[in-house]
């Protein structure tokens, strides 16, 4: 029999023993892995979101309920409107420390054409805009339209393709990055657009939005504060020189989500830290109690010629295809779940929530195979030192 | 016995598939009486669901060999279209954060892929096991 068909037999010829451990290398690949690249996501998400804002400071009406509304609609995706008088963007503009500021313009529509749901309408100034534009992954040239608009990657509405508002056909001209935050199922549009569609509703009988037209009110000021200028100061001026609104810093209204990320991401390195240990520790009693169980087996093969050598690369083998198998397991069951799931995690969690690129999924599946088939086998070490040692003749007298 | 464990497994995941298409993973509601896209997505999962699960318990009791072979590939390609048909076959709602995009179709691929890796798994034990009979 050949050495090839000795260590399939002895794999095989004991699936009971041979699945455990490989169970145990499935749970710690797939903990390995997934733990990774769900503190990967959270992390990206949240930095993404930061970027994305684009702002330095936010200003919202303070009935905007301490921020909450505002986090809402940007983190869950909730549909949300809130208004300010637009004399408000006029007043920031000649605030000290303002370099550039753009308002943008909350409205719900009402049940879109395809789903029953309602979508987040945003209207943004195309003149002074700073943090929409920037974010098109699908370039679209010039300025948007009558009745044009751009889309989150969450709607899968394509570029050149209508989406119905208020019963207005409205052309999808450009669609922005993921975040994997609420933003992304929102749509972008003009002021003059968004005018359209609230003379729309009004005809539709839905009036409740025609006292907020965008002629009047605001519901949000995006702030890029100066080179040079503390942006707490300035948002502090805001704050003491203006009523009724809310100068928010941008860092400090994700500083909640970012402290919720960052006690999950311990918790994730601690629960890979502990399933590494613990499965180590197993397959090191596994490992060691199989010296008692196989002492006549590898007697016999010393019987009919294996060195000592051969018989500790045995083990080693064993231990090395089952890690092998177990790991390749374990990371496809964990990217199986962590992938196509990852808006039902968002969601869920109310995190942002945006998984890596593949070449990073890679690395992560490759720490997880590496940190699999380095422990198995060295797990297997004692085992092996001590089965090559077995003393033939005294271990087939016993058996006699 | 290895044929027959691949067998029961394939039954089990396409029964896991067309049960859990209208239940524990199933698409978005019906709403003011009206159906959306994903829906229809979810009667053709169903559907194709329901002759894969025929297929593989047929698979089971039928003792010849090479019928048993033939079935698993039939098995295996069905599974492999069922992947295709929400959202590029068969239109999903246009929010990916309604239930059809975050439950119905992630679940959906993964069995539907489980169930051709089983399958095709099944379908070389079977050509290995008419290759050493010969």
């Amino acid at each position: 029999m050949s050495r090839k068909k000795l260590l399939y037999r002895s794999i095989a010829g004991r699936p009971l023993r041979s699945l455990s451990l490989m169970f145990i290398c499935i749970i710690m690949s797939a903990v390995v892995f997934g733990g990774a690249v769900v503190s990967a996501s959270l992390n990206n998400g949240i930095n993404c979101l930061e970027q994305r804002l684009g702002a330095d400071i936010i200003v919202v009406p303070k009935s905007a309920s301490e921020k909450v509304e505002l986090e809402n609609i940007l983190l869950q995706g909730t549909p949300g409107y809130f208004y300010m008088d637009k004399s408000v963007e006029d007043k920031l503009s000649q605030t000290e420390g303002v370099d550039k500021l753009s308002a943008q313009y909350f409205l719900v529509s009402a049940n879109a054409e395809c789903c029953t749901v309602q979508v987040q309408i945003i209207g943004f100034d195309d003149d002074t805009d700073f943090s929409v534009k920037p974010w098109l992954s699908e370039a679209y040239s010039g300025k948007l339209g009558q009745n044009e608009i751009v889309v989150g990657s969450g709607l899968s509405t394509r570029v050149g393709h209508t989406l119905k508002l208020y019963g207005v056909e409205c052309k999808t001209v450009g669609k922005l990055e993921s975040t994997g935050t609420g933003l992304d199922t929102a749509v972008y549009t003009t002021s003059d657009t968004v005018r359209g569609l609230i003379k729309a509703a009004g005809s539709k009988g839905i009036s409740v939005l025609s006292k907020q037209s965008p002629d009047d009110v605001i519901s949000s000021v995006y702030i890029k504060v100066k080179d040079g200028y503390d942006i707490d100061e300035v948002a502090a001026n805001i704050n003491l020189g203006m009523d009724g609104v809310q100068a928010v810093r941008t860092k400090s209204m994700i500083t909640g989500t970012a402290d919720k990320l960052s006690v999950i991401s311990s918790s994730v390195t601690v629960l890979i830290a502990a399933v590494w240990v613990l499965s180590a520790v197993i397959m090191l009693i596994v490992f060691a109690a199989l010296v008692n169980e196989r002492k006549r087996e590898f007697a016999v093969l010393r019987t009919v010629g294996f060195s000592r050598h051969q018989l500790a690369g045995q083990i080693m083998a064993e231990a090395v295809i089952i890690c092998f198998a177990g790991a390749i397991t374990g990371i496809a069951a964990a990217a199986a779940v962590v992938f196509p799931f990852s808006r039902l995690i968002e969601s869920k969690s109310g995190l942002p929530f945006l998984s890596p690129d593949i070449l990073s999924s890679l690395g992560y599946a490759l720490i997880a195979f590496v940190a699999v088939i380095v422990t198995g086998p060295l797990a297997s070490v004692y085992c092996a030192y001590r089965l090559s040692r077995v003393d033939t003749g005294k271990i087939l007298r016993e058996g006699d | 016995m290895k044929r027959l464990i691949l067998g029961i497994a394939e039954a089990i995941a396409a029964l896991v598939l067309t049960i859990g298409a209208f239940t524990f993973f199933k698409a978005c509601g019906e709403h003011d009486g009206k159906f959306m896209a994903c829906h229809w997505a979810q009667n053709a999962v169903v559907l194709v669901g329901i002759v894969l699960t025929f297929l593989a318990l047929v698979r089971i009791f039928i003792p010849e060999e090479k019928i048993k072979t033939g079935l698993a590939i039939g098995v295996f390609a069905l599974s492999v279209s069922v992947i295709f048909i929400p959202g590029t076959a068969i239109n999903l709602c246009m929010m990916d954060d309604m239930a059809c995009h975050t439950t119905f179709k992630p679940a959906v691929i993964v069995v539907a892929a489980v169930t051709a890796v089983i399958a095709l798994a099944d379908v070389i034990a079977g050509y290995i096991k008419a290759k050493e009979s010969k």
